[in-house]
């Protein structure tokens, strides 16, 4: 790890790290990330921060949270790819996109991630399915709220 | 770039099990929309490269936003009643699923989804080799097997 260290670190284990071999779309130099808990965000928001380079690093969503109709047909041929059989052998996240204001905040659910806890193998999947959006809002109507404190 | 000629049910091949076929054309100059099929094996990926590229574009721009979490969004998190609210879920607090362990793809989606498109199949299991036929822009891109011809035009996304 480097010392230059800027992310949440806290709950950070070494049996987090999972393995991308085909990386991550644009950073596919980049193939073992840890995973690392968000304080006060539970399951539903986690940073992936790249074992080679901490500087680089994604927030995760847990999409299911925040779009309960949020159903994607994981291809057989990206499972395998990341030592499963079937869609309930994986643990699904979504990057998303948090801007300086987070009421704009925006995840992609075409592009989801797949973890194997088991293989601790992970995988970035584009699906086929158009209906789900590269920058979807995580809040509806997000113009009309109002911030808690203006930035 | 190898640059080929190729007429209406013509088809290239690339490598010993890449068949790329001309299905259908219309139009003429900048509104020409070509349909291809494409038969591949299922571990080779296919996907239009405007979508690849979003992607590749979206990533990049979360990795810069992601130093971060602010804070008023992790209050917006734990405070159930207060705004924003969550996607269809009024009054819901997406906080709940910490209670529990992270659920997996198949729970949690619940059973009012919408359909699935009808050419992608769940659980499609068939074996190699698959066919799938590509449009622009409204075509499929095809996971599930099909034929080359006859899609249909994919629903529109609800953004």
């Amino acid at each position: 790890m480097g010392t230059n260290w800027n992310w949440a670190t806290e709950g950070l284990e070494v049996d987090k790290v999972f393995e991308f071999p085909a990386g991550i779309y644009g950073f596919p130099d980049h193939k073992r990330f840890l995973v690392v808990d968000v304080p006060g965000a539970g399951d539903v928001f986690k940073q992936l921060v790249s074992a080679d380079d901490p500087n680089v690093g994604f927030t995760l969503v847990f999409p299911f949270a925040l779009f309960p109709q949020y159903n994607p047909d994981i291809p057989e041929e990206d499972l395998a790819a990341v030592g499963a059989e079937s869609p309930d052998q994986v643990l699904l996240y979504a990057i998303a996109n948090v801007p300086q204001d987070f009421r704009a905040a925006t995840a992609n659910l075409r592009a989801p991630l797949l973890f194997n806890p088991f293989t601790r193998k992970g995988r970035q999947v584009i699906l086929a399915d158009d209906r789900y959006g590269i920058r979807t809002p995580l809040f509806k109507g997000a113009g009309q709220i109002p911030a808690e404190e203006a930035p | 770039m190898l640059v080929l000629t190729r007429r209406l049910e013509e088809s290239i091949l690339i490598g010993n099990d890449i068949e790329i076929k001309v299905l259908h054309v219309r139009g003429t100059g900048p509104q020409a929309v070509v349909r291809l099929g494409i038969v591949a094996p299922r571990s080779v990926a296919i996907v239009r490269k405007e979508i690849y590229d979003e992607v590749v574009a979206a990533n990049r721009q979360a990795a810069h936003a992601a130093a971060a979490l602010p804070a008023e969004l992790l209050r917006a998190l734990s405070s159930s009643g207060g705004q924003p609210q969550p996607e269809d879920q009024p009054g819901g607090s997406p906080g709940a699923a910490q209670a529990g362990s992270v659920r997996n793809p198949s729970e949690g989606s619940g059973s009012n989804a919408p359909d699935r498109p009808e050419n992608n199949p769940k659980g499609s299991s068939s074996s190699n080799p698959r066919g799938s036929s590509a449009d622009t822009p409204q075509g499929d891109s095809g996971h599930g097997p099909q034929s080359g011809t006859g899609s249909t035009e994919q629903p529109q996304p609800q953004r």
